[in-house]
């Protein structure tokens, strides 16, 4: 346990931008979602692997919100609770498309540099 | 990044709502949570725990997020705001006291700022005003640098030019009004067609004047100023296309102009046009003949360096052709530039007067705010050890600082408003914008940046001060709490003497001025202003067409007049002391042919009988005009004494002759020698003038149009009875401009008395200020060492030991600091060189006189706290601990 000001210690190194790019992408395919629907869905598709404190995705949202590439309207959740659903805007999916191709160009190269065999 | 920015802002505004909303977010999240750990099998409290985790730390997340949402720095700037206004009215003196000086410093520099806005950076109402240029013609060699132009030179340069889009010119001059209402006098202008367009201004209604109508002899039209519009003819909206009358000839009216219009280009004199006409009589061949003004607008791209280069080729070419011409050059010089060339230098000098005087303030109130630190060390040293950083302790004192800107500065604005409106009314009438200086937005924006510029200047250094506070001593118990350590006192010691140093500045100047004022006002004019009354009849109108009709009207005026109680000598002239110059080149026998470039000239004046004795102008040799001096006697004339010492020094100069250059003129015999008088102001030297009496030219267009009568009483108070004699000659004759000599030579005194005015109370204030200074600092020192006066006063110093050192050391601070400001003073006057007169700029009187006076101030002001000092008790000193 932390004490003073200290940030809470990630469970796993998760990049922010990374973590920001995730939920772009599970809102883009799954349409509007809730914090907790977008958490539950990154954690089945990281089959268990990404173990983060679920409120980060909050602070995700906020950033995606203030850069307008999501937008947010407030509905009912499936338990009849008051929830906040936030869905693609075209801004974000034009992002989106730019980011993933980042990605790959970027792992492209990563992998090509860790696959060279060492010199002997 | 805006987006994000105002996305925060407005989060900031509605924390609450979105902090609220964020909760039922999280409630739902956490529900959720639980029902599927539930689902699984859990036990609820359990799953409740779980879902928890599984979160995350509410609180953190709800704390960071809140904090990326919204900008602390606002909120936090919101709470050091309510801090700081608690901890103002804790030590409401100290508030108010801080608070009223630095109204008056801000509130000063507002006032002048609007001043310098106003006259300095305003734009002229015209189309690119920084394109526009006046064109003067000069003769560096006789002295005469800025002058008016001849036609025949304007022609060249027009025809020639590469620079200029286009150039035009103008003649000022006036015109009686008549037709509806009463008949009065307007200045007015005659100028070329293409004025107006080239200054790129539109008639409000009708249109501006045509090419044809500038050609001499053409169609008699006109274009009438928005305010004659307004005032005489009722804003008639069909007054285009009727006819005015001007001096009895009728007019059409083609166009009015807007009310945004105003004749700044007639700078020097500020004639507030009424009136425009056109064919302007440029025919004349005569280079020398000059006689109007001249104006131009600059091609795109062509600097004022560039188009002076190209008219000195032009005119150097000139000179060649016309070996009559030579040394007359020419003057190029930006339009706005030579409208505020004598207004520029006195309003930045004040500028820098009010920066100082802003200065010292600052300067007292970093004393107070330090002296007052002093007992707030307890507080910051334990709000450091409850974990505030230095940062933070330095944000919420600045916030203090600025606080007590920002309400000195709103009443500061109030008093720049009334401060405003008084500047107005004593500058100079001639300067020309001063009427717009308000408190508009521009002004209002420079008093917040100031503001805020001089809390930081005032704030810094005891924010500093403060906010690293040796822990241990501080929070102990015996701690005295209201301790300052040795460098916290040498620094506001420092300060007290850098407020004296500002203030013997500003003294220095003011003392300057003053001496300067009153040498000009001691100076002699030459005749005696006093109980002289002036004023204009223009006798313009063809009542008065027929040559030599206007001689005996004047004849029987003046013998009526003369004939009034009150009234000691009643005569007329053309033009008065210290109101222009009439040049002329002369010839005398003795010199009948000299070079064109080396003419004689005098200021030739017409008068009437008894001019000198009106004007108590000493007549030293010879006699007066007289009655008989008329059309067909001898041609006769007066001389002053400078003219007779330039021609026939050590001659007697009765019956010497001079004739005027340039035309059929007779020859004139000197019968008599005027003192000098000062024709072109009280700082300027004497001249040449030559009188000649109206009589002899009844058949000249030139006539005399001031009236001027010596009372033996109130001069205003004969004024109803010479408008009743001016009546009973003539019912539509107007009588204006009238005002006393006093006033006249006045006026010309104006700008002087502005500068000194206003340099005085700066200095006065600057004083004030440092006088304060000082007795809060000697007021405190004495304050902390009561103890060891008490142990002096025990041991058996004398009450007039005690007050002798207390004043030793306040004196010991006002003369470290004026010594440094005498000397900074020295390398500063220079700047004020030009407006002295009289007085040199290091003058050794004023540089004894403004320390003494500033020793005498610091005397009175340690003098209370001494005598304090010497009250103190020893039993009671020592008492305490």
């Amino acid at each position: 346990m932390s004490k003073g000001t200290a940030p809470e210690p990630k469970r796993s190194e998760v990049l922010q931008g990374t973590l920001d790019l995730m939920v772009l992408k599970t809102l883009e395919t799954m349409g509007a979602l809730h914090g907790y629907g977008i958490a539950r869905r990154i954690e089945q598709l990281s089959e268990d692997v990404l173990q983060l404190n679920e409120g980060t995705v909050y602070t995700s949202l906020l950033r995606l919100q203030h850069q307008g590439w999501i937008s947010s309207a407030w509905g009912v959740s499936e338990n009849n609770r008051k929830a906040k659903f936030y869905s693609v805007t075209k801004a974000g999916r034009k992002r989106l498309l730019e980011e993933t191709e980042n990605w790959k160009r970027i792992s492209g190269v990563v992998g090509r540099v860790l696959d060279v065999a060492p010199q002997r | 990044m805006l987006r994000k920015l105002l996305l925060r802002l407005r989060a900031s505004l509605k924390s609450n709502r979105f902090d609220s909303e964020f909760n039922d977010e999280l409630e739902t999240h956490l529900a959720l949570l639980k029902e599927r750990f539930e689902s699984q099998g859990m036990h609820p409290s359990d799953a409740h725990y779980a879902a928890q985790r599984q979160l995350g730390r509410v609180a953190h997340v709800k704390e960071n997020l809140h904090e990326r949402r919204t900008l602390p720095l606002l909120e936090t700037a919101f709470q050091d705001m309510i801090f700081a206004t608690r901890q103002l009215r804790k030590s409401p003196a100290f508030a108010i006291a801080a608070i009223l000086t630095l109204a008056l410093g801000i509130g000063a520099n507002t006032a002048i700022f609007s001043v310098v806005k106003a006259v300095l950076l305003n734009p002229l109402p015209y189309r690119d005003p920084n394109r526009l240029v006046m064109v003067w013609e000069r003769n560096l060699h006789r002295g005469w640098p800025h002058n008016i132009v001849s036609a025949a030179n304007f022609q060249d340069w027009r025809a020639h030019n590469h620079v200029f889009t286009d150039m035009a010119l103008f003649k000022v001059r006036a015109f009686s009004l008549s037709g509806t209402g009463d008949p009065i006098e307007v200045n007015a202008e005659q100028i070329t067609p293409n004025l107006f367009p080239l200054l790129g201004v539109a008639p409000l209604y009708g249109r501006n004047f045509l090419p044809e109508e500038g050609k001499l002899g053409a169609a008699h039209v006109t274009v009438i100023s928005n305010a004659l519009w307004r005032g005489r003819y009722g804003s008639d909206p069909n007054l285009v296309g009727k006819q005015i009358l001007l001096d009895d000839q009728s007019y059409t009216v083609i166009g009015i102009l807007p009310a945004t219009f105003a004749d700044a280009y007639v700078a020097h004199g500020l004639l507030d046009t009424q009136v425009w006409t056109s064919g302007l009589d440029l025919t004349s061949p005569d280079r020398s003949d000059h006689g109007f003004v001249a104006m131009a607008r600059l091609k795109p791209g062509v600097t004022v360096e560039q188009a002076q280069n190209e008219m000195d080729v032009i005119s150097a070419r000139i000179q060649r052709e016309d070996p009559d011409d030579r040394g007359w050059t020419t003057l190029v010089i930006g339009m706005h530039d030579d409208i505020v060339v004598a207004a520029r230098p006195a309003v930045i000098l004040l500028t820098i007067a009010v920066a100082l005087v802003l200065l010292i303030a600052c300067v007292n109130l970093a004393n107070l705010l330090l002296a007052r630190g002093a007992s707030r060390i307890r507080e910051a040293a334990l709000r450091t050890a409850l974990g505030a950083s230095r940062r933070r302790l330095i944000r919420q004192l600045l916030t203090e600082s600025c606080l007590l800107s920002l309400l000195g500065a709103g009443l500061g604005l109030l008093l720049a408003g009334a401060a405003v409106r008084a500047l107005v009314s004593l500058a100079p009438t001639d300067t020309f914008g001063i009427a717009a200086a308000g408190l508009n937005l521009p002004v209002l924006a420079y008093t917040l940046v100031l503001a805020v510029v001089t809390s930081l200047l005032f704030g810094l250094l005891p924010a500093f001060g403060l906010s690293k506070p040796d822990l241990n001593a501080a929070l102990k118990e015996s701690g005295r709490s209201n301790s300052e350590s040795p460098r916290a006192k040498a620094v506001r010691k420092a300060l007290v003497s850098a407020e004296f140093a500002f203030s013997i500045a500003l003294l220095v100047g003011a003392v300057l001025m003053v001496k300067s004022i009153v040498f000009l006002r001691d100076i002699d004019p030459g005749f005696n202003p006093d109980h002289v009354v002036t004023m204009q009849l223009f006798l313009d109108s063809p009542a008065y067409q027929q040559p030599g009709s206007h001689v005996p009207f004047f004849k029987k005026l003046l013998d009526r007049l003369q004939s009034l109680p009150g009234v000691q000598y009643a005569t007329v002239s053309r033009g008065i002391p210290f109101e222009g110059w009439s040049g002329n080149s002369f010839v005398t026998p003795e010199n009948p042919h000299p070079p064109m470039s080396d003419l004689p000239d005098a200021n030739a004046v017409m008068v009437g009988p008894q001019y000198f004795h009106a004007m108590g102008i000493p007549l030293v040799e010879g006699r007066g005009f007289i009655d008989a001096d008329i059309e067909g006697s001898l041609p006769v004339a007066i001389v002053n004494k400078e003219l007779v010492r330039e021609n026939w020094p050590n001659q007697n100069p009765i019956g010497k002759r001079v004739k005027m250059f340039g035309g059929d003129y007779p020859w004139l015999t000197v019968i008599g020698v005027a003192g000098n008088v000062r024709t072109q102001g009280l700082d300027n030297g004497f001249f040449p003038e030559i009188y000649m009496p109206y009589m002899q030219y009844s058949s000249w267009h030139e006539r005399p149009f001031n009236l001027i009568i010596r009372t033996a009483g109130t001069p205003l108070s004969i004024i109803p009875a010479v408008r009743h004699a001016v009546a009973e000659l003539d019912k539509h004759l107007p009588v204006s401009d009238i005002r006393t000599m006093d006033q006249v030579a006045n006026e010309t005194l104006s700008l002087k008395n502005f500068l000194t005015v206003l340099l005085a109370s700066f200095a006065g204030l600057a004083l004030v200020l440092a006088a304060v200074g000082i007795y809060g600092v000697m007021a405190y020192s004495v304050a902390q060492r009561t103890q060891e006066i008490g142990i002096r006063m025990a041991l058996g110093a004398k009450q007039s030991d005690v007050i002798g050192g207390v004043i030793r050391q306040g004196l010991g601070l006002a003369l470290a600091g004026s010594a440094i400001g005498l000397a900074a003073a020295l390398g500063l006057t220079r700047f004020l060189a030009t407006q002295l007169y009289g007085v040199k700029p290091n003058d050794a009187f004023t540089f004894v006189i403004a320390p003494l006076i500033l020793l005498a101030v610091a005397f009175f002001a340690t003098y209370i706290p001494a005598r304090r000092a010497a009250r103190v008790d020893p039993l009671i000193a020592l008492r305490y601990e």
